[in-house]
């Protein structure tokens, strides 16, 4: 035991000519200078952002997962989930219906210019809705309400959390994933596929009364010919997509907010990168999911 | 006193909606004439179209990729049930160039930028920083606004030819694939059914979409009133605002444009 005493001085005395020590108090005599840390080598910056990346990529799948897990046991927040989907779905309907109507007309203006040199411009009506169902339906509502409601999720999460509110739920027993995540992503996935449905409406109207004033074809000819040029898989395809976007735009927000870091700049900077990384994976999952639905309404529609 | 009867509420709404456009007017002429005299902040002006124009190239790439992509896959079957695959390359490039190209790099512009904007001289409004630059003498219309608005009306273009050029490879990509189409086959026919109207439609609207971006960004920013919720609140409207203006502007820059060039 005295041994132990009388060594363990020594041993201190020793360490404190180590190469590579750093005064730690004012008081304390070191013979060195504070050591630079060494530049890191390519692989080794490469190997950080591959592991930092995986980990958020890891720390997003489980919180989506959590999300949707949440809803199989009590407690269930559903006036949370009712203020949401007011907010989501009948805050962006505005958004939605003008910039439906404009790109349903300006679709039939650029098919109809194409299809007039051929003089078939009968033709534009199927297209037209053929392009809005499968395509521009989903992926510019998804865009546009990713916009708006990603950012306003990351930003309203994110400052929850900056002033600690999350931690005052959590302190009280509340589960901030079950009380705050649950209820968006459950709203976005009913909503998103309502608002893309009322775009493709006003889209086709638009394109009705462009291609009347425009094409001089008749208002009737044109809605007949782009409804009976739907088909089921047509409309699968457009409907699977934008749940998947509303499902991509909430969890991306809640995880852009949830992971605030700096105070309010950070608050900032994740509203931004939440409306970039939705629109990215929107865009990604876009191509993934149609080639998905193309095999499938080969195979089973 | 009892509550407004409804003329008066609309009334209202239309007075402040008619208030609102023209100090968005007032604002954005005064940041373009600004342009035409002294004193020009460069600096802040390359720093811009390095944030605004080299920040948004990756996803700008990596968004019109998939997008062409996703234009041969729907059109690819349309396609071969005509036996007539080597129009893909015509269709991939009329509808990249003319409308998908310029409005998807509009929108992911005005999410990215238009956002930060807003956000940015939102919080210098706040935290009264413009008011110590007025104190200054330093005309923050001048230093703020124009070098990002010149910025966005010239990067804007060359994002889109960017990412035209990305959604060619991408609907090369799925159309090699899956219609076993050649690099020549379809590079050939995609850039020989350009005429010149279809470059000037492609390259015009990237300057009017530039300016509605930056615009609106800057106005919302400026506008701010409430503090920091104030800031979260101006940051979704100018992404709100901005994409909204630029669908509605693409239908009449688009008629306009069909019309002169009389394609």
């Amino acid at each position: 035991m005295r041994l132990t005493l009388l060594v363990s001085p020594v041993t201190l005395f020793l360490g404190a000519y180590d190469e590579n020590q750093v005064a730690e108090t004012p008081l304390q005599v070191s013979h060195q200078h504070a050591v630079a840390p060494d530049t890191p080598s390519v692989v080794d910056v490469l190997q950080d952002i591959a592991k930092q990346t995986v980990l958020k990529i890891q720390d997003y799948s489980k919180l989506s997962f959590r999300a949707l897990a949440n809803l199989s046991v009590r407690p269930r927040y559903v006036q949370d989930i009712l203020d949401q989907m007011d907010d989501i779905g009948v805050g962006s309907l505005p958004i939605v219906l003008l910039s439906g109507f404009f790109i349903g007309a300006v679709m039939v203006l650029q098919t109809g210019s194409q299809f007039e040199r051929f003089g078939q411009t009968s033709l534009t009506g199927d297209v037209v809705s053929l392009a809005l169902v499968r395509e521009l339906g989903p992926s510019i509502t998804g865009l546009l309400v990713a916009g708006r409601c990603s950012s306003g999720i990351a930003s309203e999460l994110g400052s929850m959390l900056v002033t600690e509110q999350v931690d005052a739920m959590r302190a009280m027993g509340t589960d901030p994933s079950r009380k705050l995540v649950t209820p968006r992503v459950v709203a976005s996935l009913m909503t998103v596929p309502l608002l893309t449905t009322i775009s493709v409406f006003v889209g086709l109207l638009g394109g009705m009364v462009s291609s009347v004033f425009s094409l001089r074809l008749n208002a009737f000819t044109f809605w007949q010919r782009a409804v009976a040029a739907l088909e089921f898989s047509d409309l699968m395809q457009g409907f699977s997509k934008s749940i998947i976007f509303g499902f991509i735009l909430a969890t991306v927000g809640c995880y852009q907010g949830l992971s605030v870091r700096g105070g309010t700049q950070g608050v900032g900077r994740a509203t931004t990168q939440a409306v970039v990384v939705s629109s990215i994976l929107i865009i990604v999952s876009d191509t993934f999911l149609t080639k998905l639905a193309l095999y499938l309404a080969e195979k089973v529609f | 006193m009892s509550e407004p009867s409804v003329p008066v509420v609309v009334g209202n709404a239309l007075k402040t909606w008619t208030f609102s456009i023209q100090d968005y007017s007032l604002l954005s002429a005064q940041s373009v004439r600004n342009i035409f005299t002294t004193r020009r902040y460069f600096t802040d002006l390359v720093e811009q179209m390095d944030l605004i124009g080299v920040g948004s190239l990756l996803i700008v790439a990596v968004a019109l990729l998939c997008v062409g992509g996703v234009v041969v896959l729907n059109a690819a079957s349309q396609f071969a049930r005509f036996g007539e695959t080597m129009l893909t390359g015509d269709a991939v490039s009329l509808a990249l160039l003319r409308e998908l190209g310029p409005v998807f790099v509009a929108l992911l512009v005005a999410g990215r930028n238009a956002t930060a904007m807003a956000s940015e001289l939102g919080s210098m409004v706040v935290s009264d920083q413009v008011d110590a630059m007025r104190g200054f003498g330093i005309d923050p219309v001048r230093k703020l606004m124009t070098p990002r608005v010149l910025a966005t009306v010239v990067t804007l273009p060359l994002l889109v030819a960017v990412g035209d050029m990305a959604g060619l490879l991408g609907g090369f990509i799925v159309a090699n694939i899956t219609l076993h189409l050649g690099w020549a086959t379809f590079m050939t026919r995609a850039i020989k059914v350009l005429v010149f109207g279809d470059l000037c439609m492609g390259f015009t609207k990237p300057v009017v979409f530039g300016f509605i971006i930056s615009t609106v960004g800057c106005y919302q920013g400026f506008r701010v009133e409430g503090g920091t919720a104030g800031v979260g609140r101006a940051t979704i409207a100018a992404f709100v605002v901005s994409s909204v203006a630029v669908l509605v502007a693409d239908l009449f820059v688009t008629k306009l444009l069909l019309y002169v060039f009389n394609l």
